[in-house]
C-alpha cells in the first residue's frame, strides 16, 4: 500500500508542476511596442558581412550594413553611403562621391579610405587576403579602387560592364577595424547588440543614422529549430514577425497576425545536366517540359500562390522578365509522348534518371514528389534520392555529377547576375549547357549602354534558354510572412532582405 | 589504485578509438568545412586556398597527430564554423543538455521503478495485459511526434509553457523547471515504458527462482523475499538498461531539440555536421564517449554491489 | 508441442501471448497485402483530393498530395517492419556474439572488444547514416546497415552482462567437467538461461527500430520520397495536425499495433517450463 501511495504522490506532484504553469499565457514576443521578434530559421553563417554566404544572413545583416548604394523595394538601387554616383558612357568607370557625415556604429565617420578597403576586399584586391571573405565573380571585372579626394571614390573595371552598380550593395565596414566577426560595425539603421550561435542575433536602433531613423528599438533574431518549431512558437505568441511561413501554415494563422505575400525572387525548376545521357538530347528535355502540369504542381505544393515563370528569370526583373515564355510549354502529354518515342524511348526502353534534390528544402522535395507522379505518366520513371545540402553543394553544385535536380537560384539586383551561369565558360554553370549563340548575345547585353537594346538582348536570351529547353523551369514561389497586427509597412523587396528600420506602428 | 589505473587507460584506449572512427567518418562523406563555409560560387582555388589555411590538406595521419597533441593541451580545435574555441561552445549548450537530461531522468526512475514493483506483483491476467498495453504504447510514439504533440497540447492549446521560451536553470529556477520538464516528459515517456517492461521481466524471472521459493518456504514474508532478495538481483539488468538509457540522454537528443527549439548538444551536433564543422563534432563524440564509459564504469560498480557473484566486469 | 506449449501451460491459454501473436498476424496480414494489392496506387497523387476527410471512398482519408493514406500504410508498413527486423537482426547477431564472446571469455579480448563496442555507441546515428550514403549513395539498405551496427553496442551489453552472470554458476562449471566445448556452453547452454532479458531486448530493440527509422525520416535520412514508411508518413503528417489528424491516425495506429504484438508476444518469456 505504502508504495501505492508513493506512486500517486509522485503522480500528483508532477501534475501539480505542470499545472502551476497555467498564469503565464498571452505572452506577447517582445516586452514592449518598440521591440520585434523576428523568426529565422537559419543560424548566421558569420557576422563579418564580407564572409557570410547564407542568403539568410544577408537578409539579417541588411539591418546593420549598407554599401555604396542599397537596394529599394521597387527594386531600383538607391545611394546610401554614397550620396550620388556616375557611370562613364563607355561602362568603364563609376564615380561615387560620399555622402557626408555617415558614422559607423562605433562612432567614427566613414571615410574615402575605408570605402576603397570595402570594395577592395569584396573584390578580392586587398593585398593581404583573407580566404574566409567570399570574393564576388561578378566584381572580378573590376581593375582598380582609387580614393579621388576626401569624398569621391573611382572604380575602374577592365572590360565595359554597366550592370555592375546591382553588386555594389556590398556591405562597407571600416577599414581598421578587427573584431567585425565578434562584434560587427557598419552603418545601418540598426547596431549589432549581441549574438548567441544558435539561439538569437539582437540588434537596437542606431540614433546617429544619417536616414530617417527607424521606429523599432530593438528588434531579435530568434533562429529557430526548425519551420515547424518557428510556427509553434508564433502560435503562442513568442515572434511577431515569420517569414518563412508554408502555404499549409498560412492557413492557420492566428487572428492577431497578418498574412503578408510576396515574391520569394527564385528561379525553382528542374534542372538538366545537359551534358549527360539522355538530357544531351533536346528532343527529351522538351518532352519533360511539356510533360509537367504546372498548374497542377502550384496547387499541391503551394496552394495556387507561387509564379509559373518558363525560363532562367523571375516577374520582379520587370522590363527584362519575359512573360509569354510562361506559356511557351503548356501542358501536353501526347506531344511529350512524341518527342519520346522520336528520341527512341517507348515502354520497352523507357526514360529513367535520377532526381537529386537537397532534404533540407521541404519545398523542393515536395516538387519533386508531384513531378515523379507527372512523369509516371508518360512513362517515365525518376527516382528521387535526397542529398544533404553540403553533399549537394559539392558533388551536384561543384562536381555537377548528377542527372537532374531541384532547387531555388537567386540573383543579384541585375539580369546578367540570373543568367550568366549559362555562359559556356561560368564556374558555376552546373547545368553544362553549352551553346556559341548564348555566349555571344550575352556578352553583347553585358557590355550594351542602351537600355532598350539591353531589354532586347535579355529577351532573346530567356528565348534561347526555353527554346533550348536548357532546364525544365517550374516557378517563383510565394513568400508568406506572418506579421504580428501591431505592425503594419513591411516591405518586400526583390533580393533577400528583411528589412526591419521600415516597421512601423499600426494605429 | 590499481582499478582506476586500469579502467583510466582503458578509457583513455575508447576515446582514442571514438575519435578515430570520428576521423575516419569525415575522410568519407562528401564536401568539407572549406567548401560548406565559402559561397556556392566560390571558385577552385579559392576553395583550395581556404583548405590549406585551416590546414584540411594535410594527410590524415599529420591531422590525427596534431589533434592528439592539442588534446593532451587541453586543446581542442576551433569551430570552423563559428571561430570560437571548442569548449566554450560545447559548455554553453551543455547546461541546457544536461538539465534535460538530470529532470528525465528524474522522471524516469520516480515512475518506473516503483511502476515495475507495483505491476510485477500483480497477478491477475487483466492486470498484465494493461499494464503491457500501456508500457507498449509509451514506447510506441516516435519521440518528434510526442514532442509535436506535447507543444500542441499543453504549449498552444491550454498554454501551460511557451514553446521555445527557455531559460536557463542559473537565471530562474522555477521558469527553467515550466518549461524544461515538457521536453522532460518527452524524453521519459518511451523510456518509462522500456524500463517498466525490463523491470518487470526481471522481477519476474528472480520471483519464480529456486531461492524464492525457498525462502518462502522457510517463512520469510512476501514483501521481505521482495526487497531483500528479488529487487537487488532483478535490479542488475535494469541497471544495464538504464546506464545505456542516460548516455543516450546526456548524449542529446538531435530530434527533441529541434522540436523544442532547445539549443542544446543534439542541435548543435546536427548543425556541426551540417557545416562539417569538424573540431565541433569530434569534440562531441569524445564527450559522447566518456558519458559512456564512465556511466558503465558505475553501472559495473554498482551491479557488483548489488550482486556480489559479479567478479569482473 | 513446443509451439502450443508457448501458447498454452498447465492447460491455460496464455492470454497476451495470443493477443500478441494476432496483433502481429494483422500487422503481416495488412504489410503482405499492401506488397500485391492496394485500394490505390499508393503514391498516385489528385491536386483535387488534397487533405480529404476519411470517406467510403478513402477509408483513412488522403495527404496533402492527395494520395490515399491506407494504401500507403500498408504499403509503407512492409518498409518499415523489413528496416525493424533486419536491424534488429544485425544487432542481435552481432550483439550476441560480441558480447557472448567478451562475457565468457573476459579478458584481453574482452577490454578490446568492449572499448570498440563503447566507441561505436557514441557515433552519433546521423553521422554515421552520412557515411553510409557518401560511399553506396542513398537508400533503405544503406540505412538498415547504419542503423543495424548502431544497434549492435546496446546488445552485446545486454548479452555481456548475462553472460558474466551465467559462467560462474554450477550448471556451467558441470558442463565443463563433462568436457563440452566452449562454443557449446555459450551457445547451447548459456545462452537459452538469459533468454528472458534477451527476449525483452528482442521487442524493445525492435521497437526502437522502428522509432530509428521514424527519427530518421523526420531528419530526411530515411526511405526515399515518394515511397512510404510509416516514420516518414508521420514526419510528413506533422504539419497537418490540425487541419489533417487522419494523416497520423493511421501510420501511428499501424507502429502501435506492430510494436505492441510484438511486446505480448515476447512477454512472459520469464516463466520457467518446469
Amino acid at each position: 500500500m505504502k508504495k501505492k501511495a508513493l506512486f500517486l504522490a509522485l503522480l500528483v506532484s508532477v501534475t501539480a508542476l505542470c499545472a502551476c504553469n497555467g498564469g503565464s499565457s498571452g505572452k506577447k514576443g517582445s516586452e514592449d511596442d518598440f521591440s520585434a521578434v523576428v523568426g529565422i530559421t537559419q543560424d548566421l553563417d558569420s557576422l563579418d558581412p564580407h564572409k557570410a554566404v547564407a542568403a539568410g544572413t544577408d537578409e539579417v545583416l541588411f539591418n546593420v550594413f549598407e554599401g555604396l548604394v542599397k537596394p529599394s523595394p521597387d527594386g531600383t538601387l538607391v545611394p546610401a553611403v554614397a550620396k550620388d554616383y556616375t557611370i562613364a558612357p563607355d561602362g568603364m568607370s563609376y564615380t561615387f562621391s560620399l555622402r557626408e557625415n555617415v558614422k559607423f556604429h562605433n562612432g567614427k565617420v566613414v571615410t574615402a579610405d575605408d570605402v576603397v578597403y570595402s570594395v577592395k576586399r569584396c573584390a578580392g584586391l586587398l593585398d593581404t587576403k583573407d580566404p574566409e571573405v567570399v570574393v564576388e565573380s561578378a566584381l572580378s571585372v573590376i581593375s582598380a579602387v582609387e580614393k579621388v579626394g576626401e569624398d569621391t571614390v573611382v572604380i575602374r573595371l577592365s572590360e565595359p560592364n554597366t550592370e555592375l552598380l546591382g553588386f555594389l550593395t556590398c556591405f562597407i565596414i571600416p577599414e581598421d577595424y578587427t573584431e567585425q566577426e565578434s562584434a560587427p560595425v557598419g552603418t545601418g539603421p540598426f547596431r549589432f547588440v549581441s549574438y548567441t550561435p544558435l539561439s538569437s542575433f539582437v540588434v537596437e536602433r542606431f540614433e546617429d543614422y544619417y536616414g530617417e531613423k527607424p521606429y523599432l528599438e530593438k528588434v531579435t533574431f530568434k533562429i529557430c529549430a526548425s519551420n515547424d518549431a518557428a510556427f509553434m512558437e508564433l502560435l503562442s505568441g513568442g515572434i511577431d514577425i515569420f517569414p518563412y511561413l508554408t502555404d499549409e501554415q498560412a492557413s492557420q494563422l492566428p487572428d492577431d497576425y497578418n498574412l503578408e505575400v510576396g515574391a520569394s525572387n527564385l528561379v525553382q525548376a528542374m534542372f538538366l545536366n545537359n551534358k549527360v545521357e539522355p538530357f544531351t538530347d533536346i528532343r527529351v528535355r522538351q518532352a519533360l517540359c511539356y510533360a509537367v502540369d504546372k498548374e497542377e504542381l502550384l496547387a499541391i505544393v503551394s496552394g495556387g500562390r507561387g509564379h509559373i515563370i518558363g525560363s532562367n528569370m523571375f516577374p520582379n526583373f520587370g522590363v527584362y522578365y519575359d512573360e509569354s515564355l510562361e506559356t511557351y510549354y503548356s501542358y501536353q502529354s501526347e506531344k511529350a509522348k512524341e518527342l519520346l518515342a522520336d528520341a527512341g524511348y517507348n515502354e520497352n526502353n523507357p526514360l529513367h534518371f535520377v532526381l537529386k534534390v537537397p532534404s533540407n528544402y521541404d519545398f523542393h522535395v515536395a516538387t519533386a514528389q508531384v513531378l515523379v507522379e507527372q512523369y509516371k505518366k508518360i512513362g517515365v520513371n525518376v527516382e528521387i534520392q535526397l542529398i544533404e545540402w553540403s553533399a549537394w553543394l559539392s558533388d551536384v553544385y561543384k562536381g555537377r555529377d548528377y542527372e537532374a535536380t531541384i532547387v531555388g537560384l537567386d540573383s543579384a539586383l541585375a539580369p546578367s547576375d540570373v543568367l550568366k551561369r549559362y555562359m559556356s565558360t561560368a564556374k558555376n554553370n552546373f547545368v553544362n549547357y553549352e551553346n556559341p549563340e548564348f555566349d555571344e548575345l550575352f556578352t553583347k547585353a553585358l557590355a550594351s549602354t542602351v537600355e532598350s537594346e539591353k531589354v532586347t538582348l535579355y529577351k532573346e536570351i530567356q528565348q534561347l534558354l526555353t527554346k533550348e529547353a536548357a532546364s525544365v523551369y517550374l516557378q517563383d514561389g510565394a513568400k508568406l510572412v506572418a506579421v504580428n497586427k501591431r505592425f503594419t509597412n513591411y516591405l518586400f523587396y526583390p533580393v533577400y532582405v528583411q528589412d526591419m528600420a521600415a516597421l512601423k506602428p499600426a494605429e | 589504485m590499481r582499478y582506476f589505473l586500469k579502467k583510466t587507460v582503458a578509457l583513455l584506449v575508447t576515446l582514442l578509438v571514438a575519435a578515430f572512427l570520428t576521423f575516419l567518418a569525415f575522410e568519407v562523406i562528401p564536401s568539407d568545412a572549406a567548401m560548406a563555409k565559402l559561397s556556392i560560387d566560390a571558385t577552385e582555388e579559392e576553395i583550395n586556398a581556404l583548405r590549406e589555411a585551416m590546414g584540411l590538406n594535410r594527410s590524415l595521419p599529420v591531422r590525427y597527430g596534431d589533434f592528439l597533441l592539442g588534446a593532451v593541451r587541453g586543446d581542442f580545435g576551433e569551430s570552423t564554423q563559428y571561430g570560437l574555441p571548442v569548449t566554450e561552445l560545447l559548455s554553453k549548450r551543455f547546461g541546457v543538455t544536461l538539465g534535460l537530461a538530470l529532470l528525465s531522468f528524474v522522471l524516469i526512475i520516480g515512475i518506473s521503478v516503483p511502476f515495475g514493483i507495483f505491476t510485477a506483483r500483480a497477478k491477475t491476467k487483466t492486470g498484465e495485459g494493461l499494464t503491457a498495453f500501456f508500457t507498449q504504447t509509451m514506447m510506441a510514439v516516435p519521440a518528434f511526434f510526442l514532442g509535436m504533440l506535447i507543444t500542441l497540447l499543453f504549449g498552444i492549446v491550454l498554454r501551460w509553457f511557451t514553446p521555445g521560451a527557455y531559460v536557463p536553470a542559473g537565471e530562474d529556477f522555477i521558469g527553467f523547471l515550466k518549461f524544461m520538464i515538457f521536453p522532460a516528459i518527452a524524453v521519459a515517456v518511451p523510456k518509462i515504458g522500456m524500463s517498466v517492461r525490463f523491470l518487470q521481466s526481471s522481477l519476474k524471472e528472480q520471483l519464480h527462482s529456486d531461492y524464492v521459493r525457498t525462502a518462502r518456504s522457510k517463512g520469510c514474508s512476501k514483501s521481505r523475499v521482495l526487497w531483500r532478495h528479488v529487487l537487488r538481483n532483478a535490479l542488475v539488468p535494469v541497471v544495464t538498461f538504464l546506464t545505456m538509457v542516460m548516455a543516450e540522454i546526456l548524449a542529446g537528443s538531435i530530434v527533441i531539440e529541434q522540436v523544442f527549439n532547445l539549443s542544446g548538444i543534439g542541435r548543435l551536433l546536427a548543425v556541426s555536421i551540417a557545416s562539417r564543422d569538424f573540431p565541433v563534432v569530434r569534440a562531441i563524440v569524445l564527450y559522447t564517449t566518456a558519458v559512456v564509459v564512465l556511466l558503465n564504469y558505475g553501472a559495473d560498480l554498482l551491479c557488483r554491489y548489488l550482486d556480489p557473484r559479479i567478479k569482473e566486469l | 508441442m513446443r509451439v502450443v506449449g508457448w501458447f498454452k501451460k498447465d492447460g491455460k491459454w496464455k492470454v497476451n501471448r495470443m493477443i500478441g501473436l494476432f496483433l502481429v498476424a494483422v500487422a503481416v496480414a495488412i504489410s503482405l497485402t499492401g506488397c500485391f494489392f492496394t485500394p490505390y496506387d499508393p503514391n498516385a497523387i489528385d491536386a483535387g483530393l488534397k487533405n480529404a476527410a476519411p470517406s467510403l471512398s478513402h477509408l483513412f482519408g488522403t495527404d496533402n498530395f492527395g494520395r490515399d493514406v491506407l494504401s500507403r500504410v500498408m504499403k509503407g508498413a512492409g518498409t518499415t517492419f523489413l528496416v525493424g527486423l533486419s536491424v534488429v537482426t544485425i544487432g542481435a547477431v552481432g550483439g550476441c556474439l560480441v558480447g557472448a564472446f567478451t562475457g565468457y571469455f573476459g579478458g584481453k579480448a574482452d577490454l578490446i572488444l568492449m572499448r570498440v563496442n563503447d566507441a561505436v555507441a557514441a557515433i552519433p546515428s546521423i553521422l554515421l547514416a552520412l557515411v553510409f550514403v557518401g560511399v553506396f549513395g542513398s537508400g533503405t539498405v544503406q540505412l538498415i546497415c547504419a542503423l543495424g551496427i548502431l544497434f549492435i553496442p546496446s546488445f552485446a551489453r545486454v548479452v555481456r552482462s548475462g553472460f558474466v552472470v551465467q559462467k560462474e554458476l554450477d550448471y556451467v562449471k558441470n558442463a565443463r567437467l563433462m568436457g563440452a566445448g566452449h562454443l557449446r556452453i555459450m551457445f547451447v547452454h548459456i545462452l537459452p538461461n538469459i533468454k528472458s532479458s534477451l527476449y525483452s531486448a528482442l521487442a524493445i530493440g525492435f521497437n526502437n527500430a522502428v522509432l530509428s527509422e521514424a527519427a530518421m525520416s523526420y531528419l530526411s535520412l530515411g526511405v526515399q520520397p515518394p515511397d512510404a514508411s510509416l516514420g516518414r508518413m508521420l514526419s510528413e503528417a506533422q504539419p497537418y495536425i490540425f487541419r489533417a489528424p487522419w494523416n497520423a491516425v493511421a501510420p501511428g495506429l499501424m507502429i502501435l499495433i506492430s510494436v505492441l504484438g510484438v511486446g505480448l508476444l515476447s512477454l512472459e518469456g520469464g516463466e520457467r517450463h518446469d
